[in-house]
């Protein structure tokens, strides 16, 4: 049994779902100007709000999957994607990333004061 | 990992970039050209890009390999190929290349397009950088969490 | 002569310990009659539930375990995506650590206090 809660595991895994989705829209904005592209996003948030209402125990097997988005506005050359939305993405999970790993660690520093680890 | 994927990714972009902004000054300054060692006109030259099957990274090797769906593995420049749109002909007698008519081919490069393609390879260029910067700083909070 | 001490409520207390395991970190509460025989020659006297010191204790612990449990609430909003609202976040994690951390302290020195009270030579 593991020593960190289930609000802990969910940061956790959220952090990784974010991971995740830092990476696919990074490969969006790489791919900005190839021919024929769909740009793709992971909606982490979804999955884990699913997962705690179904199945609140098994939070730590979650896991994430890119999906293709259907956007309005396509190039000639069949791209989809647009640069400065997948940039605006990219920034707002970063800071969110950010939050959720100040979050996490202070939980952590919570349970180390508890323990008379910390003064 | 996934971090470094990501990083990879936005390599692969920066690169890609990078050679479009090349192969655009190469037609910019060829635009003048009417001799060329294969013997006539500059041809202007085109990139193609595609996404990358990731097939040259192990874990993208693996992925194939196992018949799962790749992982986002950023992009590649497919090929170079000439515009095969046809040359300019400019009447202008007095070059020493007109032909018996008095035309000379000229390249088909078209210096307002070839601009416009500079500065959109160079937005490109600017928001894969943006977007680097991003992971890198997130990477750092991540491992502040220890 | 008596002194003028009120009387601590069962010496072999439960402290504020998180509980390990799946479960929700959460702080235990004070017990409040159980002398569970650990100190010797202890005057392990009955606790006085309408106050006295045990009662200030089980009350601090009390707002100490309902900060955690709003930490967590908002912690599990902010990873689901239901946060409208960053720094309310971020305040209820402060409040849960500052308060953990007086718990904290104030666990140490009621410990110093009791363990000098029961060093005292009658």
């Amino acid at each position: 049994m593991s020593i960190l809660d289930s609000t802990q595991i969910t940061l956790m895994r959220a952090i990784s779902g974010a991971t995740l989705r830092n990476t696919v829209l990074s490969n969006n904005i790489a791919n900005a100007d190839t021919p024929g592209f769909q740009p793709s996003d992971v909606d982490f948030h979804a999955t884990l709000a699913n997962a705690l209402d179904d199945e609140p125990e098994g939070i730590a097997d979650v896991t994430f999957a890119p999906e293709e988005v259907a956007t309005g506005a396509q190039r000639a050359d069949g791209n989809g994607v647009d640069a400065e939305a997948e940039a605006a993405k990219l920034a707002e999970n970063g800071l969110e990333l950010n939050a959720l790993t100040q979050v996490a660690n202070s939980r952590v520093q919570i349970m180390k004061t508890a323990m008379g680890l910390n003064g | 990992m996934g971090l470094f994927d990501a990083l990879n990714i936005s390599a692969s972009g920066l690169t890609a970039q990078r050679l479009r902004m090349d192969v655009t000054s190469a037609n910019l300054a060829n635009a003048q050209t009417t001799r060329t060692p294969e013997g006539g006109p500059y041809k202007r030259q085109d990139v193609i890009l595609q996404e990358s099957s990731g097939s040259d990274t192990f874990a993208g090797s693996l992925a194939g390999a196992m018949g799962s769906n790749g992982a986002p593995a950023g992009v590649e420049v497919a090929a170079i190929v000439d515009d095969t749109t046809p040359t300019k002909k400019v009447y202008e007698p007095s070059n020493p290349e007109a032909d018996a008519q008095g035309y000379v081919e000229m390249p088909n490069v078209n210096p307002v397009s070839e601009m416009t393609d500079l500065i959109d390879a160079s937005r490109s260029y600017q928001a894969d950088v943006t977007a680097m910067q991003t992971t890198k700083q997130v990477f750092a909070k991540t491992i502040e969490l220890l | 002569m008596t002194l003028p001490v009120s009387a601590i409520s069962s010496p072999a207390t439960q402290w504020a310990v998180p509980k390990a395991g799946g479960g929700e970190w959460s702080v235990g509460k004070i017990g409040g009659t159980d002398g569970a025989g650990g100190a010797q020659g202890a005057a392990a006297e009955a606790a006085d539930p309408a106050g006295g010191f045990g009662g200030m204790l089980s009350n601090a612990i009390g707002s100490l375990e309902k900060t955690q449990e709003a930490a967590s609430t908002q912690a599990s909003a902010l990873a689901t995506g239901q946060t409208q609202d960053l720094s309310s976040v971020i305040t209820a994690v402060q409040e849960a650590q500052l308060s953990m951390e007086l718990a904290s302290q104030v666990r140490s020195k009621a410990v110093e206090a009791y363990t000098e009270i029961f060093h005292t030579q009658i």
